[in-house]
């Protein structure tokens, strides 16, 4: 299992998220789910990146979540 | 052991610290010919980390037996001995293929544990080691590959850089450190060491005492690069190079005693920098070396990039370098066994590494050197490299690395080779890849850096993807590349780079730099140049 760390771009801003999931097809489709919980009305998504995977070991895995340097 | 592990009952210690407490890194040593007869799987899962110290990475999937290996090469010089053993290492157990690192190293891939044994007697016959080549201790000391031979360094830092490494090298005293610790040591002005993405760098400076002229270091501390990119701060010491020792000695010392050790993240000697500041790292240090003068002139003029193509004089009469372009770093054993050849044949055997990837052969004399250009190898691995080729670099990417979520060395040379095709400009633009935020490729001080994510498209299609960071360097103390918003699909990367570099031609004054130009313009009119770019090659793809 791996916890990765993924945005979605609207045409408000970006909205970060996190997903534990044996794959990368895996972790896009919880994004979707995600979103879908989320908004009553869902913003219009322009595209979904993936940036970041960890693998999740006995300790864990996280990510903290802010707005990203102009430099990361 | 002569010191004592004032950490030892800290509260608070991760998982790895623990670890070695029980059992010092460099004790792998031991363990391994015991495990090569073993087989793989007599390897409890516990002992990977410690293989670190021993330069070894257990290579993914990880349950067949094969490791990434790096071999040290202090300042990047090696002997015609050691360069032909490097090369019959990469042949005999490494399928062939050796990669030049961005530290000056050589790194293999698919190395069997079982003959690891056999390996390391070859190393050590020629004095050279993997040992500590990773893992939490001293990596390998970098610096001017031209050290010696060099018209633009103020001294000549083979002895120094020589006396660190022993100094340093399965030192018990400093093996067990909170996470890996880079020392760069230079004195070439135009920083040919990378002064400021170092944990410690040695810096050419002059000073004047007692009226005399002398020549030495400048010291900086605290940098590097990875997800937290932090440039070295100058402590307010000038070291003749007789004192050199006793600064990385006490440096050394404040980040083994006091570095972080809770967290791996924030283990870098940067953190315990930037927690105490500047003036009292460098208080801290002089109560352990006693006084030091103080900051001299400094002698850095500019910032070279770690590139030496071509063929240029030395500072002894009579003797040429020629710089040789190895595109993104990897070069097959035959290859490199060859240019040792070539080094043997006419110099005097010695080759060196470079940190932009690439390799030297020194001292070759004036009537020697149109024979030596002459020679086929050349046409493969050019002295006057085509500009992007010569001057793109890559980290490993998803074909060695976990964490990667994309390839990497051959999509940059794909996209070099295209741009070479078809944008001729006046000075080379450094473009560096990098296959996740990790940014191991040095992406942030790349005049373009480009880093991988995977993307899922409006269509709903997964794919490979890549980020654009404009204007880094490391010139004037440095400046971290500034991303640009747009996601830009592998398919199309090497369409919209092409784009944007013939922008920069049409725009740019005459050698005008990448750096220059982006500081003129500014990134937000680099960006709408993107919006722009992407906007068209989008819809020529609809
Ligand atoms: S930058 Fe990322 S992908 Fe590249 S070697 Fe480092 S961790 Fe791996």
């Amino acid at each position: 299992m791996e916890l990765y760390r993924l945005i979605a771009s609207t045409e408000e801003g970006e909205i970060p998220i996190v997903a534990a999931a044996e794959s990368e097809a895996e972790a896009f489709r919880i994004a979707d789910r995600e979103i879908q919980h989320h908004y009553l009305k869902k913003p219009k998504i322009t595209d979904i990146a993936l940036i970041q995977r960890k693998s999740i070991g006995k300790n864990g895995a996280g990510y903290l979540i802010r707005p990203r340097e102009s430099y990361e | 052991m002569s010191y004592v592990k004032v950490w030892a009952d800290h509260e608070q210690l991760n998982k790895n610290e623990i670890n070695k407490l029980k059992k010092d890194g460099l004790s792998i040593f031991e363990d391994i010919p015991k495990y090569a007869r073993d087989g793989f799987e007599s390897i409890p899962k516990d002992q990977y980390m410690y293989f670190k110290y021993a330069g070894l990475t257990v290579q993914k999937p990880q349950d067949k037996g094969l490791f990434m290996m790096r071999v040290k090469i202090p300042t990047g010089i090696l002997n015609a001995e050691q360069a032909e053993v490097l090369a019959e290492i990469g042949h005999d157990y490494g399928r062939d293929i050796l990669d030049i690192t961005t530290r000056q190293s050589i790194q293999y891939h698919w190395v069997p544990l079982e003959k690891l044994p056999e390996i390391f007697d070859l190393l050590k016959k020629v004095d050279l080691t993997t040992s500590e080549a990773e893992g939490d201790a001293p990596r390998n000391v970098v610096g001017n590959p031209l050290a010696g031979i060099d018209r633009d360094e103020l001294f000549d830092t083979r002895p120094t850089v020589n006396e660190i490494y022993r100094f340093f090298q399965d030192n018990p005293d400093f093996s067990n450190l909170p996470r890996k610790y880079k020392i760069s040591i230079n004195a070439n002005i135009y920083n040919a060491g990378h002064a400021e993405i170092n944990d410690l760098a040695f810096t050419p400076a002059s000073k004047v005492v007692d009226g005399k002229k002398v020549l030495g270091f400048h010291v900086k501390v605290g940098g590097g690069l990875a997800a937290k990119p932090y440039l070295a701060e100058q402590l307010n010491v000038f070291v003749a190079k007789d004192q050199v020792r006793n600064v990385a000695s006490a440096v050394t010392t404040l980040y083994r005693d006091y570095g972080y050790r809770k967290s791996r993240a924030r283990a870098r000697l940067k953190y315990l920098v930037a927690d105490w500041g500047i003036r009292k790292f460098e208080e801290k240090v002089l109560e352990l070396t006693g006084p030091l003068p103080s900051a001299g002139k400094d002698e850095t003029v500019g910032w070279n990039g770690g590139f030496f193509f071509g063929a240029h004089p030395q500072k002894q009469d009579g003797l040429n370098y020629v710089g040789i372009s190895v595109p993104v770093g990897r070069i097959s054993s035959g290859d490199f066994s060859k240019i040792a050849g070539l080094a043997k044949q006419y110099g005097s055997g010695e080759l060196r590494t470079v940190n932009s990837q690439n390799l030297i052969i020194p001292n070759i004399p004036d009537r020697a050197l149109n024979d030596l250009l002459a020679e086929d190898i050349f046409k493969k691995f050019p002295v006057h490299p085509t500009p992007f080729t010569g001057y793109a670099m890559a980290c490993t990417g998803n074909e060695f690395c976990n964490l990667a979520l994309t390839n990497t060395k051959d999509k940059m040379e794909e996209i070099a080779a295209r741009l070479d095709r078809e944008v001729d400009l006046d000075v080379p633009v450094r473009i560096y890849m990098v296959g996740c935020t990790n940014s191991c490729g040095q992406r942030h001080i790349a005049d373009i850096g480009i880093q991988g994510l995977k993307l899922r498209t409006q269509k709903g299609e997964l794919v490979d993807a890549y980020e654009i960071f404009v204007g880094g360097t490391l010139t004037g103390g440095g400046h971290f590349n500034e991303r640009l918003k747009g996601r830009i699909a592998a398919s199309l990367i090497s369409d919209v780079l092409k784009d944007f570099l013939l922008y920069f031609k049409k725009e740019k004054e005459k050698g005008e730099t990448f750096f220059t130009f982006k500081n003129r313009l500014g990134t937000e009119k680099l960006q709408t140049v993107l919006d722009d770019i992407l906007k068209a090659a989008t819809s020529e793809r609809e």
